[in-house]
């Protein structure tokens, strides 16, 4: 027990220090640590509000039909869901293959008890999820079906097992597609193949699954009937909460606990051998010098970072899934219409946003797709490279956002044609759905570089803490949403406004922020990177 | 070729790692350079080849300025850390390519130089494999291989001979060799007195960030082994 404190005491140190900006390298006044702390603060409050507003438009939608005891168990399920995909990917350099495991096992301490340190620390991370998204669910349901104690006492008494079922799927999918691509020289595309085709795999079955209804009552009973037909502990789970039935809540705690304890004694019996196969490399001892591509050096600091954006499935599925989304929902516009695509991505008045704030509307996927936010801080202890070779600052910065462009401008391409087809735009409004996302991608780009030079993290662990966890991570997404949603609240709330005006004022405001971006970053961005 | 003026470097926190040192290392010289642990030595290498800023002082490499032109010096400088972190997402030979890209070598004269020391370090088999596979050995063979490809003026090294098997150690010690006497400066760092000693032309000794002794080997050594000395210096003085 005490060698088990120690190892969890060290990992949340590893976790609080990736998100502390007192702890970055670059300097940290405490104004820059108060402003990030604040968004932090807004973000989470922000998370638990939207858990609130989808629990009570869901609660209107069930109380319709009488069946508002379906929400705890939808909710409950979109949980899971969402534990699960953010899981499958946290897997590697969680539970196998991180950095320090030579050391770990070297020390004298069981090899269980170094798996139950892991295995906490996806729970921990897995349940702080659950607490955001289930507590106003519960909050709702209890405010509109005012149920008796039964109620909040299977409520709390299942809240922590909610996880654990999650957890253990997500790390056995996580798994398997690691040691798959294993077998591959170049592991990280594979893996990220895989990966992404597990993902397309799972999207393509719910949509054949799904029936495509208008009505957000008829979709949550659908996904209801599919879910417990697929996930039998949703029907237990809202039995227990929502019927008082004790045997299912013993039932759902049974299953939970018993899934996880088999899934964390199979990891610790095969813990060497699984992180010995995850972590072998393919090689070869036969290579023959041959002719050589040459590049030039600005090119080549951009062929550079594009192979470490995509060495990296974490990296890819972080900001890229946003973009491959985008991409495949501009195309199913084309051949699905407007209406139709809105009731199949869930979003109401669809065509009405497209057609009246569509340029702004859609930059939000650009805002979900910043690579730059960590590109500095995954330099790590490779930084002595790019600090000692013959290049600009300013070249090793273009080359980042370069890559981020290189990401995002293809699918505005695409998203413009669609778009511009299916609503049968003018010229002028083309061009404004091409221009709006793209200066919005320089926009969010560069932030994403200036906000890391201010809160950089060079001594992680696993790659995973800067791209996912990161405080400059956190703070570029926020900056980036609140940006496309400032717009957006303008359009829709004075509906008198022109909304082309304000789009052209939003383009307007975003090229002066990209040009004052860029020249910070050649000025002050350069001297700081200078410091590290 | 290397000329450090003055230099001073204090970390956050106000620990002074290096104070006001002075020293040139000229065309033709292999310089080593030696201290205990925490004595300045890695700082001093860091901030000579542009990777570390510092606070006073100024840093020449053939005539430039770090400061001032901090490209023009990179240019002509090769540097080796202690520990060699390189790319792993890349193989060995997309690294060297990489390293051939950023100091212009050209096509030619680039294939033949990866061929040369490949061989001579015995890594060409492996470099078609990622670096991730790499062992500790290999990767600083690679780093080696790298900081020679652009032919530099000036090789910065720092403990380069941590983690080589004797027979590429020894074929290092030829190739530092045969630069300087293409006219190239060498300055490094180590722990091992025996190879300092018989490698280098000129020794520095550095103690808590300050020079304690400067100058020809022979000269610094004197009528003792420079084990003899390192340890009169850095427990007496």
């Amino acid at each position: 027990m005490r060698e088990l404190k120690i190892l969890l005491r060290v990992e949340f140190k590893h976790i609080l220090h990736s998100l502390n900006p007192k702890a970055s390298k670059g300097s940290t006044g405490k104004g820059k640590a108060a402003a990030f702390y604040a968004i932090i603060l807004f973000s989470f409050a922000m998370m638990i509000f939207y858990a609130f507003v989808y629990s009570a438009i869901m609660a209107d939608a069930f109380t319709q039909i009488n069946a508002l005891y379906l929400l705890p168990g939808l909710m409950m399920t979109a949980s899971c869901m969402m534990m699960l995909f953010t899981t499958i990917y946290k897997v590697k350099g969680t539970v196998f293959g991180f950095k320090d495991y030579d050391l770990l096992m070297s020390l004298p301490v069981k090899t269980s008890t170094v798996v139950i340190s892991r295995m906490t620390v996806l729970y921990t991370i897995n349940f702080l999820f659950c607490l955001f998204l289930m507590l106003p669910a519960g909050a709702v349901y209890a405010a509109r079906a005012l149920p008796g104690p039964g109620f909040y006492i299977a409520f709390l008494l299942t809240f922590p097992f909610i996880p654990l079922v999650p957890i253990a799927v997500a790390s056995v999918i996580g798994t398997v597609i690691h040691l798959a691509a294993a077998r591959f020289k170049h592991k990280n595309i594979a893996n990220l193949i895989i990966t992404m085709s597990f993902f397309m795999g799972i999207m393509f079955f719910s949509f054949n699954t799904t029936t495509f209804i208008n009505n957000a009552a008829d979709i949550g009973m659908t996904v209801m009937k599919a879910v417990n037909r697929y996930y039998p502990l949703a029907l237990m789970y809202t039995n227990a909460v929502c019927k008082n039935d004790y045997a299912a809540l013993a039932l759902f705690i049974l299953i939970s606990i018993l899934i996880f304890s088999l899934f964390a004694f199979l990891v610790s019996r095969r813990f060497k051998t699984l992180n010995t196969l995850i972590l072998a490399n393919r090689t070869a001892s036969d290579y023959k010098i041959k002719p050589l591509n040459v590049s030039s050096p600005a090119r080549a600091l951009y062929k550079r970072e594009l192979k470490r954006y995509f060495s990296s499935a974490n990296y890819v599925l972080n900001t890229g899934v946003g973009l491959i989304l985008f991409t495949m929902a501009s195309v199913a516009l084309v051949f699905m219409g407007s209406e139709k695509l809105g009731v199949v991505l869930g979003i109401p008045g669809m065509t009405e946003i497209i057609a009246k704030a569509g340029p702004v509307a859609v930059s939000v996927f650009v805002a979900l797709s910043c690579t730059t936010a960590c590109s500095i801080s995954l330099e790590g202890k490779h930084l002595w490279i790019i600090k000692s070779i013959p290049v600009s600052v300013k070249s090793v910065f273009l080359s980042k956002a370069a890559v981020n462009l290189t990401l995002v401008l293809p699918a505005v391409l695409v998203n413009t044609c669609a778009v511009a087809y299916v609503f049968r735009f003018d010229a002028g409004q083309t061009a404004l759905m091409f221009l709006v996302p793209a200066v919005y991608a320089v926009f969010i780009a560069l932030t994403g570089l200036a906000v890391n030079l201010q809160y950089p993290n060079f001594d992680w662990a696993t790659e995973i803490t800067v791209i996912k966890q990161s405080a400059a991570v956190l703070l570029t997404l926020v900056v980036g949403l609140l940006s496309v949603a400032a717009p957006l609240v303008v359009i829709f709330t004075f509906k008198t406004l022109d909304a082309r005006l304000v789009t052209y004022i939003t383009l307007l405001v975003l090229t002066i922020a990209d040009v004052s971006l860029y020249r910070y970053l050649l000025t002050k961005g350069v001297k700081t990177f200078n410091s590290f | 070729m290397l000329k450090i003026d003055k230099l001073s470097k204090t970390y956050k926190g106000g620990i002074k790692a290096v104070n006001n040192l002075t020293l040139q290392v000229d065309a033709g010289d292999i310089f080593g350079f030696i201290g205990p642990n925490g004595a300045g030595k890695t700082t001093t290498i860091k901030a000579a080849v542009g990777v570390l800023d510092f606070d006073e002082g100024d840093i020449f490499i053939n005539n430039l300025s770090i400061k001032t032109d901090p490209l023009g010096c990179k240019r002509m400088t090769a540097f080796i850390p202690d520990n060699p972190d390189l790319y792993e997402y890349f193989t060995g030979i997309g690294y060297l390519n990489f390293i051939g890209d950023v100091f212009a070598v050209e096509k030619t004269e680039r294939e033949r130089l990866i061929q040369k020391y490949a061989d001579a370090l015995e890594l060409t088999g492996n470099l078609g494999n990622t670096i991730a596979s790499y062992s500790h050995g290999m990767k600083q063979k690679l780093a080696i291989i790298s900081a020679l490809i652009h032919s530099p003026k000036l090789l910065v090294l720092d403990e380069p001979f941590v983690g080589l098997d004797p027979k590429s150690a020894h074929t290092l010690k030829i190739i530092m060799r045969e630069l300087c006497d293409a006219g190239s400066a060498i300055f490094f760092s180590t722990h091992v007195l025996d190879v300092a000693e018989k490698l280098c032309d000129k020794i520095a000794i550095i103690r808590d960030g300050e020079l304690i002794a400067c100058g020809d080997t022979e000269m610094v050594k004197g009528d003792a082994s420079l084990e003899e000395v390192f340890l009169e210096l850095t427990e007496n003085a």
